[in-house]
C-alpha cells in the first residue's frame, strides 16, 4: 500500500519543484514591474522638483498646527537626544507629545530633570465630554499624569499605564491640540524642514490628503552587513513605498516620517498596530466609503532608515518590519483577496513578500534536498531548480540597484553603485536563506502579539527590539 | 523537459543579466560624467562669483563672465541668483542677468510645456522681479503664469507679481489668490501683507462687495477673511463689516468678529462687536468678546456680564477674563456675579483650573467686598 504512495510522490515531486520554481520566477518578473513603476513615480516626483517656500509657510499664520508624538521606551540618551531632535523640528506652529508607556521612577526622575518638567491639568474636563462638546477620544490605558516643560518649548508629557506602542500612539492623538499629527521612528534621520514639507501636500489638498509620508534610502555605509540591508530597504522603497504610490495604494516602510489628518485617524478609532497598519486602515475605510482620498509619499531624501552596520542590528531592524507587518496583516487579513489596488495588490504583495514567498523558497530547498537524497530527482536538475528563482532575485536586486539611480538623479559615488550592484551575487549565497527563516518567524510573532492584544511591534519608534523581549 | 524548461529559464535570465550589466555600465558612464560636472561646476564657482563681485563692483567687462556662461551656464545662473540674496533689488545685478540672457531664457522656458521647467522658471523671474531691469525685461510673463494649470507654477508665477511692488499686480496676485488652493494662499499671505494699506483700499473692499451668500461665494468669503486675519496687523479698512457680522454661515461671522479687532472701530463696527457677543453661537460670542478684550470697549461691560450667565464654560472663562482685564468697572460686574453665587466652588484647596470663572471671579468680589468691610 505505501510503496504505490511512494513511488506517486516520486513521480509528483519533480512537477511540484518545476511548479514551485515558475511560481517564485512569476514572482520576480511582478516584482520587477512593480520596481520599474516605482522608479518612474519617484522620478516623476523629482522632476516636480522642491521649492524654498518652506520659510515662508513657517510664518504663516494660516498654517493649521502640527502635534508630533513619540513615545521612546526608556530615558536612556539616545531617546533625549531623539525628543531634542524632534523639538528642533521647523514648524509654525508645532507641539511635541511626549507619551511614556509605565515608565520606571528612576525614568521619570530622568525625563524631569532633562526637561524640567512640572505638572499640569490639561485633562479633559468630563462635564465637557458628557455634554457632547468635547470629542471624548480614543480608548486608552489610565493617564497617570501630565507635564508641560518649563522651558520655552512646546512640550507636553503624557505619563500612562503601559500598553504599548499603538495605545501610546493613541493617548498622544488624545492629548495633541493640532488637527495634524506626526510620528517617526527614532533610529530615523531625518531633516529639521521634514514638518514643513510633509505639510505642503496636505494643505495642497486638505479635503482628500489623509496622511503624508516620506522616506528614502539611507547613505551607503561600508560592510556586507550594510549592503544587503541596503539592498532590502531599496526593494522596499521602490515596491512597498513609490510603486504602490502610484497607484494610491503606500505602505509605509521603516524610517518613514508621517503626518496624518487627526480627524482620520479618530474616525479609524486610533492605531492597532504602527503606521503600517495605519495606513492600511485609512486606505481600508475610503475605499469602502468609496471616497475620494490620496495617502501621499513622498520620495525626497527628508527622512532615512537607521544604517546598520552590523549583522545584530540589521537583523533587529529587520526583525521591527517583519512584526509591524504581522501586526497589520492580522487587524486586516479580511482584506485579502480583496478588490482595488489595495486587495488584489498591496495587502496580498506584503503577505506574498513578507511570508509566503520566505516560506516557499525554504521549503522548496528542503524538498528538493530530500528529494535529490531520496533519488527521486538527478542533481542537475535539483542545481537548475535551485539555481533559476536564486539567479532571478539576485537579477531583481541588481534592476532595483539601477533603478535607483534612475529614481534619486545618478548622484551616487560610481563606485559604490558598483559594489552595491554586485553586492546582490553574494546577498543571494547563504544570507538569503538565512534572512528567510528569520522573516517567517518575526512575523509570525507579530501576528501572535497581536491577536493577543500584546502587540508591540512598534517599539520601533524608539529604536530598540524591546519588541521580542516583551 | 523540466530540464529543458530551466535551461530556457537560465538562458532568459543570462539574457537579463547582459541587459543589467550593459545598463550599469552606462550607468556608471552617466554617474562619473555627472561627478565630473559637478566637480568643474565647483572649481568654476569661485571663478564666477569672483567675475560676479568685480562686475557689482563697477568692471564693465563681461567677456570672461559671457565664456563662464557659455560653458557652465547653470552654474553662472547658480552665482548670479546667489548674489541676489546678499545685494537684493541692485539694479547692477539685474543688469547683469539681462546681459547675460538669463532673464529671456528664464523667460522662454516660462513657456515651456514641462510644468517643472515653468516653475523653475517662474521661480528665477520672482527672485530679481524687485529689480526694474528685470521686470521691464519679462514684461507680462507672471501675469500669463498667473492662469497656468498647474497651482505650483500658479504660486510662482504670483510670488514673481507679488515681488515686482506694482499695486495693479499685487491686486491681481490677490484677487486670484482667493480662487487658489489654500497653500498658494498661505504662501502669498505673509508677502502680501507688507502690501495690506494699498489693498485696503482698492481689492479688498472689492473682494468683500462681490460675495453674496451662495456656498461658493461664501468659501471665497471666508478665505478673504482668513487670510485678513492672520495678517494680524490694523487694517485702514473703511467698510461696512455689519452684513459679514450678520452672515447666516457662523464661520462667516466668527472671522468677521476676529477681523474687527483690527479694523478702526467705528460705531458701526462697535455696534456690530456688541451684537457679536450676544451670538447665538458660543465660538462667535467668544471670538467677539476677544476683540472687546483687545479693543478694551468700555460700554461692552454688560454684554460681558451677560455672557457669564450663558451657560457655555469657554465664553464664560473669556468674558471673565475680559472683565478683569477692563477695570474697575469690569472687576465690578464680575464680582456681582460671583456675589449672586453662580459661580463653582470657590474652595482655594480645590484645583484653580477646575473652574476657571471661580478662580477669577472670587477674587474680584472680595476686593470689592475690602472697601466695604473697611468703611463698615
Amino acid at each position: 500500500m505505501t510503496e504505490p504512495l511512494v513511488v506517486k510522490v516520486a513521480l509528483l515531486t519533480p512537477s511540484l519543484l518545476f511548479l514551485i520554481c515558475l511560481g517564485l520566477l512569476g514572482a520576480a518578473a511582478g516584482r520587477v514591474v512593480l520596481l520599474l513603476k516605482g522608479a518612474l513615480e519617484a522620478r516623476r516626483q523629482r522632476a516636480n522638483g522642491t521649492d524654498d517656500s518652506w520659510a515662508t509657510l513657517l510664518r504663516s499664520d494660516l498654517v493649521p498646527a502640527v502635534a508630533v508624538i513619540a513615545a521612546p521606551p526608556d530615558a536612556s540618551d539616545a531617546s533625549c537626544r531623539f525628543v531634542r531632535r524632534l523639538l528642533n523640528l521647523h514648524a509654525g506652529n508645532s507641539e511635541m507629545v511626549l507619551v511614556l508607556d509605565g515608565p520606571s521612577d528612576a525614568a521619570m526622575e530622568v525625563w524631569k530633570r532633562e526637561f524640567h518638567l512640572q505638572p499640569t491639568s490639561r485633562l479633559v474636563n468630563p462635564r465637557l465630554v458628557n455634554a457632547g462638546l468635547v470629542n471624548p477620544g480614543l480608548a486608552t490605558k489610565p493617564v497617570k499624569a501630565l507635564y508641560v516643560s518649563s522651558e520655552s518649548i512646546p512640550l507636553v508629557v503624557v505619563e500612562k499605564e503601559p500598553g504599548g506602542r499603538a495605545d501610546c500612539l493613541n493617548a498622544g492623538v488624545n492629548v495633541a491640540n493640532a488637527p495634524v499629527i506626526a510620528t517617526v521612528d527614532a533610529d530615523a534621520q531625518f531633516v529639521e524642514e521634514s514638518l514643513l514639507r510633509l505639510l505642503r501636500p496636505m494643505l495642497a489638498d486638505p479635503q482628500q490628503t489623509v496622511a503624508v509620508c516620506a522616506v528614502a534610502p539611507g547613505a551607503s555605509e561600508p560592510g556586507w552587513a550594510a549592503r544587503f540591508y541596503r539592498l532590502g530597504f531599496l526593494r522596499t522603497w521602490l515596491g512597498r513605498c513609490a510603486g504602490l504610490a502610484a497607484w494610491n495604494a503606500f505602505l509605509p516602510a521603516p524610517g518613514c516620517f508621517t503626518m496624518l489628518s487627526r480627524d482620520a485617524v479618530l474616525r479609524a478609532g486610533g492605531f492597532q498596530a504602527g503606521p503600517l497598519e495605519m495606513a492600511i486602515h485609512l486606505h481600508a475605510l475610503a475605499r469602502a466609503a468609496h471616497q475620494p482620498y490620496r495617502i501621499v509619499f513622498i520620495s525626497e531624501p527628508m527622512s532615512r532608515p537607521s544604517a546598520p552596520r552590523q549583522y545584530g542590528a540589521v537583523r533587529e531592524a529587520v526583525a521591527r518590519d517583519q512584526m509591524e507587518v504581522g501586526a497589520a496583516l492580522h487587524f486586516h487579513k479580511g482584506l485579502v483577496p480583496g478588490s482595488g489596488s489595495l486587495g488584489w495588490l498591496a495587502i496580498p504583495g506584503l503577505l506574498a513578500s513578507r511570508l509566503l514567498l520566505p516560506l516557499i523558497e525554504t521549503a522548496s530547498l528542503l524538498l528538493g534536498a530530500a528529494a535529490m537524497a531520496a533519488g527521486w530527482i538527478a542533481p542537475a536538475t535539483f542545481a537548475l531548480l535551485v539555481a533559476a528563482p536564486l539567479a532571478a532575485e539576485t537579477l531583481v536586486s541588481m534592476t532595483a540597484v539601477l533603478l535607483e539611480q534612475l529614481a534619486s538623479g545618478a548622484n551616487a559615488e560610481p563606485r559604490q553603485v558598483a559594489t552595491l550592484f554586485f553586492s546582490s551575487i553574494a546577498e543571494s549565497l547563504g544570507y538569503r536563506q538565512w534572512k528567510n527563516l528569520w522573516m517567517v518567524r518575526d512575523l509570525l510573532r507579530g501576528y501572535r502579539a497581536a491577536a493577543l492584544g500584546t502587540n508591540n511591534a512598534g517599539t520601533s519608534i524608539a529604536g530598540t527590539n524591546n519588541a521580542g523581549a516583551k | 523537459m523540466i530540464t529543458t524548461a530551466l535551461k530556457v529559464v537560465l538562458a532568459l535570465e543570462a539574457v537579463w543579466a547582459a541587459v543589467l550589466l550593459a545598463l550599469l555600465g552606462v550607468t556608471l558612464a552617466v554617474l562619473s560624467r555627472n561627478r565630473k560636472r559637478r566637480l568643474a561646476a565647483l572649481a568654476a564657482g569661485s571663478a564666477i562669483q569672483e567675475a560676479v563681485a568685480l562686475h557689482l563692483s563697477g568692471n564693465n567687462d563681461l567677456t570672461q563672465l559671457r565664456s563662464l556662461a557659455k560653458t557652465h551656464p547653470e552654474a553662472v545662473e547658480a552665482g548670479v541668483l546667489a548674489f541676489q540674496s546678499t545685494v537684493r533689488g541692485t539694479t547692477r545685478l539685474a543688469e547683469l542677468a539681462v546681459g547675460l540672457g538669463l532673464v529671456e531664457r528664464w523667460c522662454e522656458a516660462a513657456r515651456s510645456g514641462k510644468p517643472a521647467q515653468r516653475k523653475r522658471a517662474f521661480s528665477r523671474i520672482a527672485a530679481m522681479a524687485q529689480a526694474e531691469p528685470v521686470r521691464l525685461a519679462a514684461r507680462d510673463v507672471p501675469v500669463a503664469g498667473l492662469n497656468d494649470s498647474d497651482a505650483q507654477v500658479r504660486l510662482e508665477a504670483a510670488r514673481a507679481m507679488v515681488c515686482s511692488e506694482d499695486p495693479r499686480q499685487v491686486a491681481q496676485v490677490f484677487e486670484a489668490m482667493l480662487r487658489d488652493a489654500p497653500l498658494n494662499r498661505m504662501l502669498l499671505a505673509p508677502m502680501l501683507r507688507r502690501y495690506a494699506a494699498g489693498l485696503c483700499s482698492t481689492a479688498i473692499p472689492k473682494a468683500l462687495a462681490v460675495p453674496g451668500i451662495a456656498p461658493p461665494d461664501t468659501g471665497r468669503l471666508l478665505n478673504l477673511l482668513r487670510l485678513l486675519v492672520s495678517w494680524e496687523c490694523s487694517l485702514p479698512l473703511l467698510v461696512d463689516l455689519r452684513p459679514l457680522a450678520e452672515h447666516p454661515e457662523p464661520a462667516v461671522r466668527l472671522e468677521t468678529m476676529r477681523l474687527l479687532a483690527q479694523v478702526p472701530t467705528s460705531t458701526i463696527n462697535r455696534d456690530a462687536i456688541l451684537a457679536g457677543m450676544s451670538d447665538r453661537d458660543p465660538a462667535v460670542a467668544m471670538a467677539a468678546v476677544a476683540t472687546v478684550g483687545r479693543l478694551k470697549l468700555p460700554d461692552a461691560v454688560p454684554q460681558a456680564a451677560s455672557c457669564l450667565k450663558r451657560g457655555v464654560e469657554g465664553l464664560a472663562q473669556a468674558a471673565a477674563t475680559v472683565l478683569l482685564e477692563m477695570g474697575p468697572e469690569g472687576r465690578c460686574a464680575l464680582a456681582r456675579f460671583a456675589l449672586e453665587g453662580q459661580v463653582g466652588n470657590p474652595d482655594p484647596i480645590a484645583d484653580p483650573r477646575a473652574d476657571p470663572v471661580a478662580s477669577m471671579a472670587v477674587p474680584a468680589a472680595l476686593e470689592l467686598a475690602r472697601p466695604a468691610e473697611v468703611s463698615a
